[in-house]
């Protein structure tokens, strides 16, 4: 139990999964409402009161699991339930969190447009062509992947195995690895390319801090996807793949597959949230530019 | 920019394909100019991929567009291939001022508000050239 490996997975437990649980509820908290009816205070209260019941159930849910599996584990289950309880964070985020988000911020959705923008403004730059990785963003992509698989390849000229369960379990070891290397390479350009196309509505004017503000978004967006899923993705792969074909002891490689991989999850969590604020704040500004736009037509001429 | 009305009583690809127009009439569209890939001004007009898509090709089949391969829709050309003899294309767009003229009387504008509206429409288009012509 106190090996390092059940230290720092305690660790993480203990700090990252309430972290990530209370993360919904705190935004909704922080965020205030602006330009909202009567009805609609009325319902944020309400929906708030559900998100905290929520959360308040899934800490409890996560700490009863924690606590419990110390002395029942339960074939694993409990323990599981505990290392993995950040999931939750998904259903809060998404499902109870965000609604009210658009309430208080007065978005219909995540493009910005509410029903009654009935005049819609579209830029003509292709965003295809704006996209911030460049040619040496991919070669490093290569090189974390060809680097994975050298070190669990390398195995086979590292020593011989001492049994064909061993090489066996190299080989599935080595196509797995491929397998979700080549995946991530086939998917990771189509999801980029998409968001270069996410919705940016201009207001009429033209206003050039709008579209600064969309271009340093899209650039963060797509910059940090790339690093999480092209290059940190297929690092903690290869570790925990590598760990497990040199060391033979599968333990090792879980942890480092479970602690890696949820960094890695609460990192995209974290970042989808912070993205989401900024995209927000986007929207804000474009609905005031449109605000000061109709009080000048509508003004006294 | 483009830029579309949902409350209008114009349907929202003939609105797209006026606009697109307007900016090829005007210059700021010039020959061999990329215009953003259909889901992306889709996106951004919050409207349906097909009506972008039926605009660009209403105006691809007009010879204003055309689709490149690895850059997607281009401006082609800035002058319309004709549908027809020159007498009939001119009968048509007589036939489009005529009806413009008689929406601006009927809406109450005066004579002179009118060759106003015509003549800044014209100093747009043209440059002012008109002017000196």
């Amino acid at each position: 139990m106190n090996d390092p490996a059940s230290v720092l997975g305690n660790l993480f437990t203990l700090i990252f999964v309430p972290l990530m649980l209370l993360m919904p509820l705190l935004v909704v908290l922080f965020v205030r409402t602006r330009d909202a009816t009567p009805a609609a205070h009325a319902l944020i209260r309400a929906r708030t009161i559900v998100l905290l019941l929520a959360t308040l159930t899934a800490v409890t849910l996560w700490f009863g699991s924690f606590l419990l599996s110390r002395q029942y584990p339960l074939g694993g289950v409990l323990p599981w339930v505990a290392r993995m309880g950040w999931m939750m964070f998904f259903p809060l985020w998404f499902v109870l969190a965000t609604p009210i988000l658009r309430a208080k911020t007065g978005m219909a959705d995540e493009s910005g447009f509410r029903p009654s923008d009935s005049v819609r403004i579209a830029g003509l730059v292709n965003r295809a062509r704006k996209s911030p990785l460049r040619r040496s963003h991919w070669w490093m992509f290569a090189l974390a992947a060809i680097a994975g698989l050298a070190a669990i390849s390398a195995r086979a000229l590292g020593a011989p195995f001492e049994n064909d369960g061993l090489q066996r379990a190299w080989l599935m070891q080595l196509a797995g690895y491929a397998s979700q290397v080549l995946l991530i390479a086939a998917i990771l350009p189509w999801v980029l390319r998409r968001m270069l196309l996410e919705p940016e509505p201009l207001d009429a004017a033209g206003n050039p801090d709008l579209a600064q503000m969309y271009d340093s978004l899209r650039d963060a967006k797509i910059l940090g996807l790339f690093w999480m899923l092209g290059i940190a993705m297929p690092l903690v792969f290869a570790t925990a793949f590598s760990v497990m074909c040199w060391t033979g002891i599968g333990e090792y490689a879980a942890w480092i597959g479970a602690i890696g991989g949820s960094c890695i999850g609460i990192a995209g969590a974290g970042f989808g949230v912070v993205m989401g604020m900024r995209r927000m704040r986007i929207a804000e500004f474009k609905r005031d530019l449109d605000r000061q736009a109709r009080a000048n037509s509508s003004g006294p001429s | 920019m483009i830029v579309v009305s949902l409350s209008s009583q114009v349907p929202l690809h003939d609105q797209i394909v006026a606009e697109l127009r307007r900016l090829l009439a005007s210059g700021k569209l010039v020959a061999g100019d990329e215009l953003p890939p259909v889901r992306q001004l889709a996106n951004d007009l919050g409207i349906n991929l097909n009506t972008v898509a039926r605009a660009y090709r209403e105006l691809t089949d007009a010879g204003l567009l055309a689709s490149a391969r690895g850059r997607g829709t281009v401006v082609l050309s800035t002058t319309e291939r004709p549908s027809g003899r020159p007498a009939v294309e001119r009968k048509r767009i007589e036939v489009s001022v005529a009806a413009a003229l008689a929406d601006a009387k009927i809406a109450g504008m005066s004579l002179a508000d009118t060759r106003t509206l015509i003549e800044r429409q014209l100093a747009k288009l043209w440059n002012q050239t008109y002017i000196n012509a």
